[in-house]
């Protein structure tokens, strides 16, 4: 009797750690099929969209590893050439009018990046879902067609995280990220993003297109439309520097 | 000067057409209202038609040209009624004069700068870049007593690109965080020249500069840093100035601020200022118009001063803020309440208050209010 006892606690136990581990495994690879096992490139166009009013941002963004990304505006001409930059932890934004950089305090990364439903941390702070949080998978459930796992995430204790908790719809078939939704540290739902319009691009199956709706306004959205991307781009960690913010172009 | 301005305009239009790769540019109007104190006087009210045109030209990868053209035709009772209003629009602090008053009578004025005007060159590990610029070595927010090639004052809020300087800076990058950089500004003579060396580079999350410079007046060691504690970003900058001549003193000028923001969209910034070089009982006047500081020992009048700001985004499209610039010694202040809307993606309205509350013969006394409406078109 105790023998089976102990079997079924280090089955429990066994279960859970590779639960835990193909969770995130599954996350890592959603990840990087969204970014690029090394690196990407990608044009996108944001919308934000008001019940009366929208307005659109286009930016260029590269990044490498979880660790570096840059990202340029490109439209409207009021913003066009504003850079940000993004190494480990640190983020500076770039202002062409001053001739200045300017680092970016770490209470930014939960602001809302020009005006827009994502933060700092959505555009820029990408190693996130991955590093910075334990996950395990909660449920199966099928989203628009696609069988898929829920897998939620808890920040790692001491994670320089802004989420209390955050659930990820990932399909089982192509690990695509088509639904997430992020939670406070009280856990109630801030906001929930959906992706769709699922096609190839660069040889490889991805949604395009990118909405997030605020839990309590429930009437404003931001809508990012990938417009190209190229995965495993030969690029080099010297692009991620102070130098390429003012002259990326 | 004509003549120059002249060749400039033709090189400029020769190079947007034959080669335009990257062009922006805005047109504003700007209302400025200022009602004097004691209310005896007319109430001074200014048109300002403002047109800027920034070009760049980068055919190859080494190279880059850029010009920004700055025109002003400005109306109004300040025109009327300021003694020399055009001597001052025209007036050109930089090697070569690339302004240009083409309008010149009793309650008009017009005028055309170039107040950028240079080429660089991408090398290897570094970059040199020739001609008029704006070389930023601040690393605070209000107050920059690092900043000594364009030193500029908070209370200019209408031209936030700043005068450019005529200068050969050369950038030599020594990691992806840290750089050295040699400029010199040239003047007529050698003894107005200035000219130095910054060191920046960064340690963990922390960055900070060293910098080592000869004014016409003073010798500069300074430093400065920007890091943080908490959610708060902290920067600091100090110079100390050593004066070349007796006519001159020794003095030390140096900034502390803490800034961070707050929900999804507040910003808030509490700063000071100490300036050994400034007073504590402070008698010349504030001047309203084109407020320019042109040396990094004059960035306040008194000793101390304290800065507040606050700001923040309603619907995406209202961005209200508030700024008081206060002198504690003499207990005087300037209260800046702004507001401004974002009419479509590249229009937009303000309007920008500047309230005097200090007595006669302090730093910020109540000569009067001013009043900025502004609309503006990017394109």
């Amino acid at each position: 009797m105790k023998q089976k006892i102990l079997f079924t606690i280090l089955w429990f136990i066994v279960s859970r750690v590779v639960s835990a581990q193909d969770a995130t495994e599954i996350v890592r690879r959603a990840d990087e099929k969204m970014r690029g096992e090394k690196s990407s490139y990608s044009e996108m166009t944001m919308r934000i969209v008001r019940p009366t009013w929208e307005r659109s941002i286009s930016f260029k963004s590269w990044s490498k590893g979880r660790e570096l990304s840059l990202l340029y505006i490109t439209a409207p001409a009021r913003e066009k050439g504003q850079a940000f930059l993004k190494i480990n932890h640190d983020m500076w934004s770039w202002n062409p009018t001053i001739n200045r950089t300017v680092k970016l305090p770490p209470s930014m990364l939960s602001q809302g990046w020009m005006g827009s439903d994502f933060t700092n941390d959505d555009m820029l702070n990408q190693r996130s879902i991955v590093v910075d949080y334990s996950h395990s998978i909660s449920s199966e459930e099928v989203i628009d067609g696609f069988d898929s796992w829920l897998i939620v995430l808890n920040p790692k204790p001491n994670a320089p995280v802004v989420w209390g908790k955050v659930e990820l719809w990932i399909s089982k078939k192509h690990f695509l990220i088509l639904k997430s939704a992020y939670y406070d540290e009280e856990f109630s739902l801030v906001k929930t993003e959906r992706a769709s319009r699922v096609k190839e691009m660069d040889g490889r199956l991805i949604p395009t297109v990118y909405e997030i709706i605020p839990a309590d306004e429930p009437n404003k959205k931001t809508m990012v439309e990938l417009n190209s991307i190229k995965f495993n781009i030969d690029i080099n960690d010297n692009f991620f520097s102070l130098r390429n913010l003012t002259q990326v172009k | 000067m004509i003549k120059r301005i002249g060749i400039f305009l033709v090189l400029f239009v020769v190079a947007s057409i034959g080669a335009g790769q990257d062009f922006k540019g805005h047109v504003k109007h700007l209302n400025t209202l200022f009602v004097p104190n004691p209310d005896t006087s007319i109430w001074f009210l200014d048109q300002t038609l403002e047109n800027r045109l920034e070009f760049r030209w980068q055919k190859y990868l080494w190279m880059q040209f850029e010009a920004h053209a700055r025109t002003r035709f400005i109306y109004g009772d300040f025109v009327e009624n300021i003694p020399n209003y055009s001597r001052m629009l025209d007036r050109d602090q930089g090697f070569f004069d690339l302004s240009m008053l083409w309008a010149d009578r009793h309650s008009f004025v017009g005028c055309t700068e170039f107040d950028r005007l240079w080429i660089q060159f991408r090398l290897k590990h570094g970059d040199i870049t020739m001609g008029r610029q704006r070389i930023n070595w601040g690393m605070d927010l209000t107050w920059n007593p690092n900043d000594i090639f364009n030193t500029f004052s908070y209370l200019n809020m209408e031209y936030p690109a700043r005068p450019g300087t005529d200068a050969v800076n050369l950038k030599i990058y020594t990691g992806s965080l840290s750089f050295i950089e040699a400029v010199f500004q040239p003047k007529r003579d050698m003894d107005s020249s200035t000219y130095g060396v910054r060191w920046k580079a960064a340690l963990g999350s922390t960055e900070y500069q060293w910098i080592v410079a000869n004014m016409p007046t003073h010798y500069i060691v300074g430093g400065g840093f920007s890091g943080e504690i908490w959610q708060f970003a902290v920067r600091s900058e100090f110079s100390y100035f050593h004066s070349h001549s007796s006519g001159n003193k020794n003095g030390l000028v140096t900034t502390l601020s803490f800034d961070r923001s707050f929900a999804s969209t507040g910003f808030v910034q509490f700063g000071m200022l100490y300036n050994s070089l400034g007073s504590n009982k402070v008698e010349q006047s504030f001047s309203f118009i084109e407020p320019q500081v042109l040396s990094p020992t004059r960035l306040s009048k008194g000793k101390f001063n304290l800065m507040a700001g606050v700001n923040g985004t309603i619907r995406t499209l209202y961005t209200p803020s508030f700024v008081v610039l206060a002198n504690p010694i003499d207990g005087s202040a300037v209260l800046i309440p702004a507001l401004s809307f974002a009419a479509s993606d590249n229009l937009a309205l303000a309007i920008t208050s500047m309230l005097l509350i200090g007595k006669r013969q302090t730093e910020y006394p109540n000569i009067g209010q001013l009043i900025y409406g502004k609309i503006q078109w990017d394109f």
